[in-house]
């Protein structure tokens, strides 16, 4: 279905060519974003985020798997689980099998993306081939206003940085001369030496868990829309509707190294994106997303410790 | 280029102080709570929610907005309560286009059928535009062809903007529009800026001509079209119609100035939208002086503070 005219997409195009665009922004600027965690009060980590008037709420909830092999069970160093809900009145135009299709297409890519970042981790097993967390990521599109994967992953990544893993600790059984003795292991269970770790146990703390390991350098997304020879970032709904081409990079920078980590990219349109110009676009795609990254972080922390006085003053 | 900031902090202030109600229906309200006080209060309107009970149904006739259940007056809506005597209803906070005969708005179209195109026009339904209320090519007023039918989408096709006025309803509430006037037809040369329809107040024109090279139709639904401005005598054609360039898709060259003047114009309207205050060109030509005046950067005047500002400095100035 066609949302703008002919003259509008020519209007649109030639003005981004001449460096214009219609709220007077640079080819290169964001719309503020506005972020939020801490938003859903039963999950065990949550965000809001905004970029303009499109926003995004993720919510994640921990679980505990038995590991196993089959399709549904627990894996050795954790599970993620990503599903993202469209909304209709985001999309209203959209039938219902589109919102489907839409749902799991962006489903898809978050699961892709984010749980080859954060499995298998030692942070997310309990015992070694026995238990393990199982993270399950719900998205909600709540509006869209264009640039909708960038704040998807914006708004995950700011509910993974909010997430609280319990503190457990594992149950060992020493067996020594045919007898039984029961001892504990502190922190996350392992194995040493005859000592085997079979159950684990919540300690009985007001803390509530330890965040989770290397979220400073967890995935961020930057969607270049491409309009040769330029491209431009953050495009509004008839931004997006005029320019189809899209190239979505996903990039992870580890703390603190100055190296960067491109966990994937993927080509949205139906031009073709000729292979000479893909090494230019992914520098300069690389250039942005850690300024948003950085950018993410400092605001993350800056949000932690405003949340997190209050609730030690309770504690 | 990133800015990232905490969302701005829910307004807990449920008193609408700033209804404002034409002078005669004031009295009349006004002269109610005086006489009865009471049940309504004084001072600001209550805001009801949908579901709420707002009075007894036996003293009270129900209005726009509410139902009567288990002889109670039940409010349908999130909105203003609002009585002229015995008679109650709620005013919704937010809602659609409510069309009325012989309104301007400014839709797109979203199907093409027989002998006749939807129209999307922020209203409930969509909107319908019969072939034979559009000026077709060949000059003279005359009527639909087979000829015509069969090439609707020369005329208009899926996505195209269109300025028309409301002409009728079907039994159904949909409207009829129709752009049987020079001044209707296809739109060109600029880009649609979308505001709440309750902003757009009935004006005397709705199509202006801003000093900054810059025109505007603002549509009574809430859609509003800026763009490049077109001398009349190069609207209408020498021989008054010209279908050609009425159904053109082509824009103009447009300059980089112009391209800024309708990009600012477009942020100003978005600001003053957002601050809730209805548009008029006075006010428009004020905002765009002002923005000027301070050297206010396009990009800036979609911030916060600069739109606080503007607002501020205009409504004192209106």
């Amino acid at each position: 279905m066609a949302y703008v005219s002919k003259s509008e997409n020519s209007y649109i195009t030639t003005s981004l060519l001449a460096g214009i665009r219609a709220d007077g922004r640079s080819p290169t600027d964001y719309r503020n974003i506005s972020l939020e965690i801490g938003v859903v009060p039963v999950a065990n980590g949550s965000a809001r985020a905004r970029v303009g008037e499109t926003e995004v709420v993720a919510a994640i909830k921990l679980e505990v798997e038995d590991v196993g092999e089959g399709e549904n069970e627990g894996r050795d160093g954790g599970r993620v689980l990503c599903h993202v809900s469209c909304t209709p009145s985001a999309y209203p135009h959209h039938s219902l099998s589109a919102l489907d299709e839409l749902s799991d297409e962006l489903s898809s890519l978050l699961q892709s993306i984010l749980s080859h970042t954060l499995t298998p981790s030692e942070q997310l097993t309990l015992v070694p081939g026995k238990k393990a967390w199982f993270i399950s990521l719900d998205a909600l599109i709540l509006s869209d206003a264009g640039n909708a994967h960038d704040a998807l992953f914006i708004a995950a990544r700011a509910a993974l940085w909010d997430l609280r893993i319990p503190y457990t600790r594992g149950i060992e059984f020493d067996i020594k001369d045919g007898e039984v003795v029961v001892g504990d292991s502190e922190g996350i269970g392992r194995m040493i030496g005859r000592k085997r770790t079979v159950d684990f146990e919540l300690p009985d703390l007001l803390d509530d868990g330890v965040p989770l390991e290397g979220r400073d350098s967890l995935p961020v997304c930057i969607s270049l829309n491409l309009l040769p020879p330029t491209h431009f970032l953050d495009a509004s709904l008839q931004e997006e509707q005029s320019v189809l081409s899209r190239l979505l990079l996903f990039f992870s920078f580890p703390q603190p190294s100055p190296t960067s980590t491109l966990y994937g990219t993927r080509f949205i349109g139906p031009n073709e994106l000729p292979f000479n110009m893909l090494k230019p676009l992914v520098k300069d795609g690389e250039k942005y997303a850690r300024e948003l990254a950085e950018a993410l972080n400092k605001k993350l922390k800056q949000e932690e410790s405003q949340v997190s006085a209050p609730m030690s003053a309770f504690g | 280029m990133f800015t990232i900031v905490s969302p701005a902090p829910r307004g807990d202030d449920l008193e609408y102080t700033t209804t404002r109600h034409h002078p005669s229906v004031k009295d009349e309200i006004d002269m109610d709570i005086e006489e009865q006080g009471g049940e309504f209060g004084e001072g600001p309107s209550r805001l009801a929610s949908p579901g709420e009970t707002i009075t007894s149904a036996q003293a009270f006739m129900r209005g726009h907005g509410t139902y009567v259940e288990n002889e109670d007056l039940v409010s349908a809506l999130t909105g203003t309560i609002e009585r002229v005597n015995k008679l109650v209803s709620v005013r919704a906070l937010k809602s659609r286009y409510n069309p009325e005969v012989g309104d301007l708005v400014v839709g797109r179209i979203t199907e093409v059928g027989p002998r006749r195109w939807k129209v999307d026009a922020n209203a409930r339904q969509d909107a319908v535009l019969m072939l034979s209320s559009i000026n077709l090519p060949g000059g003279v007023q005359r009527r639909k062809l087979e000829s015509d039918e069969l090439q609707m989408r020369n005329f208009f096709e899926e996505g195209d903007l269109l300025v028309a006025e409301v002409q009728a309803f079907f039994a159904d509430g949909a409207m009829s529009l129709h752009t049987r006037s020079l001044k209707y037809g296809k739109l060109r040369n600029g880009h649609l800026v979308m505001v709440p329809p309750a902003l757009v107040r009935r004006l005397k024109s709705h199509f202006y001509a801003l000093p900054c090279g810059v025109d505007l139709i603002l549509g009574l639904n809430g859609y509003i079209w800026v763009s490049k401005h077109v001398k009349q005598s190069e609207q209408e054609g020498e021989e008054g119609f010209d279908a050609e360039a009425v159904y053109s898709n082509k824009n103009d060259d447009i300059d980089v100035a112009t391209r800024t003047a309708i990009a600012r114009v477009s942020n100003i309207i978005r600001a003053l939208a957002r601050h809730s205050t209805p548009l008029t060109d006075v006010l428009l030509v004020e905002a765009y002086d002002w923005a000027i005046d301070q050297d206010i950067s396009v990009k800036d005047l979609s911030a916060e503070e600069t739109s606080e500002a503007m607002v501020a400095a205009i409504t004192f100035r209106a």
